[in-house]
């Protein structure tokens, strides 16, 4: 599983103790096992018991907490869902620095982990404590902030008592607080209700009741006006009116239960476990069913209830690309003017920090997105950035690069049209190879105007020795669809040769279709596929697929072949099996191929590199990797070709004495190889 | 009725089953034949063998078995055509020379020089078998005991012995043993060298002596690995196969002669007979040679014994590219007259030959191919079709006869995707892609 900036970024954690330094070590291997990590901490812990002294804020050097707060840093940066780590390092660094830095690690954490119920009520009751004397306004903020992100959660009982505690003094806000939670279904709906209750009284009843439901209220009570009702008929009113209220949450957070009862896993791990994976379709069976509340009554309140639903079932699925798309899927079928930006909010923060860097399809998804809202460059411009990231500045992914090259192209065969976009290829192509077109091409520039030039030009210094493959096969389609033949064959004699495209399965099939299939052209798919078979870098297996394909088109063309040797039946149905087979020594192909490209071999001639080949091989066989340079051997032995003695002759001489080569060397001791 | 009687019965019904022809054997020779049993009964043990020899060729013990019991009956020269029968299926075992050769010492009269004959075409077949020590040794004793000084066998038996110290023996220490006893009572015979004594010999030999030691342990390092009979006609691992592979691997690489890789070859064959890759790598050996009427012998064979058609298709490919159009064509014919389930790979071949015969002749070939995904229900069929180089038109007119029942199928669909030459440019937008996915 890649990360996307830590594995980037990954480098090993210096520190001035030794067993530290090897922990390290273990985690930089390992940065995705949390038992490594847990070591790595523990050892931490030991060191800092070991010389701290309650009274001495420096009893503990400066360079060791820079050592742990880079630790911690550097975990919770990979994986910002750790919950219990995050309270772990708040309470180190309490010890460490004090109260302060200790919150500061708590600000750090609801950051980066907005829904979690818990971190924020940490959060706010040490920033509480710290802010009495403060300004009254930043706690605000604090406390809009954590509802925003978590009113609707079931769990989040604790953070509304929090937030009303700390409004206790001002009647208006706890009055708007209590109306909107006790419509929410949390776990402690009952505790609310009780204590608005006990509150309610003494509020004006135009603030707790909509003026509709009250003129209703006031009918029944056979009254034309408000201020009519007594006092006690206001307080039955009242009554009436929330346990109304009470009993819908009630019956809501009963159907919720059932869901919630199920879902035992939802907090992070690392792995994700069977039972993780299990409960995926109890989430979205519990998100389903408030899918359909929300299709009759359209309310705010329950597209919050059910984005925090999706919020809290990515905590343990976090890396789940297909989860993530359902959200989205529901973000963009919501229809609400802000799902784009909902969207992008979304897009923004999975591709950067969830998705592993081997999972393109969120990360193309934005691309597209963007190109739905006309945002053509900043599409291009996205999906670029990650080329230019997977390309390798720092680590080369090779798949993920691929893929992203892929899509490039197709994006941009759909916004050109087609001459322009042959045209782009064939500029790719010439950039890449460093060929300057004649005059007269050049004057047959194509004006693009949909793309700017410089987002071609990026594309092609991305381009490597891998993805120009895909640039080519394009191409070369293009030139097939308009029936562009003594093209092909030009840019096959031009280009064939070259490196790239030796290990270039995708080139080398379009050619062996384009002659086997398409133009049935024998003669020229008899030198792709001796090409393929003698000097081509494709994994054998590929080659064996190849040869395979050639044996079927040459019997169904069996008289064609004829004509075209003179009359000679062709070698290769009937050496098929010798073809493909993993002997090097029948394999004379596999044996050309390997000694052209086993950089052990010093010979520049190719025919000379083989012999140099054969060699090496014999020197190993029966043993691999155990050479042998030299066996002992008997030169005029009888099993040497023309020695050998017929016994019915008669008056045979004495045959010559033996002679000999290497005898010495046989008991020498085998060199085994040293590494 | 008789127990030889009841278990021929269940052969008619269960011809394939071995263990029934074993039975077979067991309950005739339970009847104690001997040279006063009547003619019936030994005509009966006769078929018995004969048939189960056809139908099982490499079954050397029975072979031995057959020719002894025929010995013993007092008809030497039955015996004798036996062994030769024996020799002629199986010229490569080294367990049926040395009782042929037993037999035919045992049976000596004034023949001594055809045995001699008899001894070095055994050499010139098994002489580089690893376990051929008892061959030689009979070989020796042979040369030994009937010398005498018009045959030279005994100048013979210095040489032979000479030869056999050179090859890679299981046993290469027996012979040695004698050799170096030669030298020091007479290195006369030895060298033609008069200056060099005993010691001087002794010196080179010892380096002889390290050269087969060496190589005897190189190639015991393959002969562990394989196992040299298969009596029960179990099956044989893939890892027994590969060590095969390696065996006869080492031995090209390290240039033993091709006789050496021949006896190898055909030893193997006596072991993996059931297993048609094997019959085709020996064929690949003979092609590899350029020995192509040995490579056609052998698949006949294996056709014949086992039947399986991967070995009919290399051998309708050897017919072709030895121009013989005609056989191959037969060969595929009878294998469609006596064969209910036809692969997918006979169907092919026939469509190649046929091709080859009326060249340029389209509407036949679609007519035959057709006929093929008619009779065989295969769809694949299409998809061959790109091979061929058929007129566009004719083509595109065949694909649209078949379109209302196929145009769902995969393999019509490949066809008609790459004919049409179209580039996919449908790019997903992404509505179409979220629409995809279901909450």
């Amino acid at each position: 599983m890649f990360h996307l900036s830590q594995d980037l970024n990954n480098e090993v954690l210096n520190s001035e103790y030794p067993n530290i330094q090897k922990l390290s070590q273990d985690v930089y291997n390992q940065p995705n096992d949390i038992k490594a990590w847990d070591a790595l901490f523990d050892e931490y812990d030991k060191i800092i018991d070991d010389s701290y002294d309650m009274n001495d804020r420096n009893s503990i050097s400066q360079n060791l907490k820079d050592e742990v707060y880079k630790a911690y840093k550097s975990l919770l940066s990979r994986f910002p869902l750790l919950l219990a780590y995050w309270k772990k390092w708040s309470i180190l660094e309490y010890k460490l620095n004090g109260t302060d830095a200790s919150i500061d690690i708590l600000r750090l954490g609801v950051e980066n982990f907005p829904n979690s119920v818990q971190l924020w009520n940490d959060y706010l009751t040490a920033s509480e404590t710290v802010e009495k004397e403060g300004s009254r306004e930043k706690m605000d903020k604090l406390l809009e902030e954590a509802l925003r992100h978590n009113s609707y959660d079931y769990n989040s009982g604790p953070l509304w008592n929090k937030v009303i505690e700390f409004e206790k003094d001002n009647d208006e806000k706890v009055l708007e607080l209590f109306l909107k939670v006790i419509r929410i279904p949390l776990y402690e709906y009952a505790q609310f209700y009780e204590k608005f209750q006990e509150t309610c009284k003494k509020f004006e009843i135009g603030k707790i009741i909509p003026e509709k439901d009250l003129l209703d209220y006031v009918k029944k009570f056979g009254k034309s006006k408000i201020i009519e009702l007594s006092l006690i008929e206001k307080h039955q009113i009242i009554d009436d009116y929330i346990t109304k209220i009470y009993s819908i949450t009630q019956a809501k957070v009963n159907s919720s239960w059932q869901y919630e009862s199920n879902l035992r896993n939802q907090e992070f791990k690392i792995v994700v476990d069977q039972e993780i994976k299990d409960e995926i379709e109890t989430w979205l069976n519990y998100i389903r069913k408030e899918i359909e509340v929300y299709k009759n009554d359209n309310s705010d309140g329950q597209f919050n209830l059910i984005c925090n639903l999706f919020e809290r079932m990515l905590i343990p699925n976090c890396f789940n690309s297909d989860s993530w798309l359902k959200y989205l899927k529901f973000l963009n079928d919501s229809r609400r003017e802000d799902s784009f930006e909902l969207q992008k909010e979304v897009y923004l923060k999975i591709n950067s920090r969830f998705i592993p860097l081997n999972k393109q399809v969120t990360r193309f998804m934005y691309v597209k997105l963007l190109l739905k809202h006309d945002k053509l460059d900043d599409a291009l411009e996205y999906l670029l950035d990650w080329i230019k990231l997977y390309s390798g500045i720092k680590l080369y992914f090779k798949q993920s690069y691929l893929e992203s090259i892929t899509e490039l192209v197709k994006m941009i065969q759909h916004i050109l049209d087609m001459e322009e976009f042959r045209w782009v290829l064939k500029k790719w192509i010439n950039m890449y190879f460093d060929i300057t077109p004649s005059k007269k091409k050049q004057e047959e520039e194509v004006k693009i105007d949909k793309i700017p030039m410089s987002v071609i030009n990026q594309v092609a210094k991305y381009l490597n020795d891998d993805s120009i493959c895909i640039i080519i096969e394009s191409h070369l389609l293009q030139l097939q669809a308009q029936d562009q033949t003594e093209k092909i064959r030009q840019f096959y004699n031009q280009h064939h040769t070259r490196p790239c495209l030796s290990i270039s399965v995708k080139f080398w099939n379009f050619m062996f279709q384009f002659e086997g299939i398409h133009q049935h052209n024998l003669n020229n798919l008899k030198l792709i596929i001796t090409y393929i078979k003698n000097e081509s870098n494709l994994p054998k297996l590929v080659i064996d697929q190849f040869i395979n394909q050639y044996y079927d088109i040459a019997n169904a063309n069996l008289k064609k072949i004829l004509l075209i040797n003179d009359g000679k039946s062709d070698e290769s149905i009937i050496k098929r099996d010798l073809n493909i087979s993993n002997s090097i020594f029948y394999n004379t192909a596999t044996q050309k191929r390997s000694s052209e490209y086993n950089y052990m071999l010093k010979h520049n001639n190719n025919k000379l590199k083989q012999d140099e080949y054969i060699r090496f091989i014999r020197k190993q066989i029966g043993h691999p990797g155990i050479f042998i340079d030299s066996t002992p051997d008997i030169t005029n032995k009888f099993m040497n070709d023309g020695n050998y003695i017929d016994l019915t002759e008669n008056d045979i001489p004495i045959p010559p004495l033996p002679t000999f080569k290497n005898v010495e060397k046989a008991s020498q001791n085998i060199k085994y190889p040293k590494d | 009725m008789s127990n030889w009687s009841k278990v021929s019965i269940e052969l008619v019904q269960d011809p394939n089953n071995y263990k029934l022809w074993f039975k077979l054997i067991e309950s005739i020779e339970a009847k104690n034949i001997n040279k006063s049993s009547n003619e019936e009964e030994i005509e009966i043990l006769r078929i018995t063998y004969d048939k189960l020899l056809i139908r099982y060729p490499y079954l050397f013990k029975y072979w031995i078995k057959y020719a002894e019991w025929e010995f013993n009956l007092g008809n030497a020269e039955k015996a004798n055509e036996i062994y030769q029968k024996a020799l002629f299926q199986m010229s490569y075992s080294i367990d049926l020379w040395i009782e042929f050769l037993k037999f035919k010492i045992l049976t000596i009269s004034n023949n001594q020089i055809e045995i001699l004959k008899l001894f070095e075409k055994a050499r010139s077949l098994i002489g580089y078998h690893y376990f051929s020590h008892e061959f030689y040794q009979l070989y020796l004793e042979f040369l030994k005991n009937y010398n005498e000084e018009s045959n030279q066998f005994m100048d013979k038996y210095y040489i032979l012995l000479r030869i056999i110290i050179e090859i890679p023996l299981y046993n290469y220490e027996y012979f040695f043993k004698i050799w170096f006893d030669i030298i020091k009572a007479k290195p006369s015979l030895i060298s033609v060298n008069e200056s060099l004594d005993s010691n001087s010999l002794r010196k080179l030999f010892i380096d002889v002596y390290i050269t087969t030691q060496f190589k005897s342990y190189e190639i015991y390092q393959f002969e562990k690995k394989i196992n040299p009979h298969n009596f029960n006609f179990k099956l044989i691992s893939n890892q027994q196969l590969q060590n095969w592979d390696a065996y006869f691997e080492m031995l090209n690489f390290k240039h033993y002669p091709s006789e050496m890789l021949e006896m190898n070859y055909h030893r193997y064959l006596y072991v993996c007979l059931g297993y048609p890759v094997a019959w085709i790598n020996v064929a690949d050996f003979y092609i590899f040679n350029h020995k192509y009427n040995n490579s056609r012998r052998i698949l006949k064979l294996g056709y014949k014994l086992i039947g399986d058609y991967k070995i009919l298709l290399k051998l309708i490919d050897l017919e072709i590219f030895l121009k013989q159009y005609q056989s191959a064509k037969s060969l595929i014919a009878d294998f469609l007259k006596f064969n209910q389930n036809v692969p997918v790979e006979i169907y092919e071949k026939l469509i190649s030959i046929e091709r080859l015969f009326k060249f340029h002749d389209d509407d036949y070939l679609l007519n035959l191919v057709d006929n093929v995904i008619d009779e065989s229900k295969e769809s694949w069929f299409f998809n061959i079709l790109l091979n061929f180089d058929i007129k566009k038109e004719k083509l595109v007119k065949f694909l649209d006869d078949h379109k209302e029942l196929y145009q769902n199928d995969k393999y019509y669909k490949n066809v008609t995707k790459t004919l049409n030459n179209k580039i996919d440019k449908d790019y997903e937008g992404y509505d179409v892609i979220i629409n995809k996915i279901k909450i």
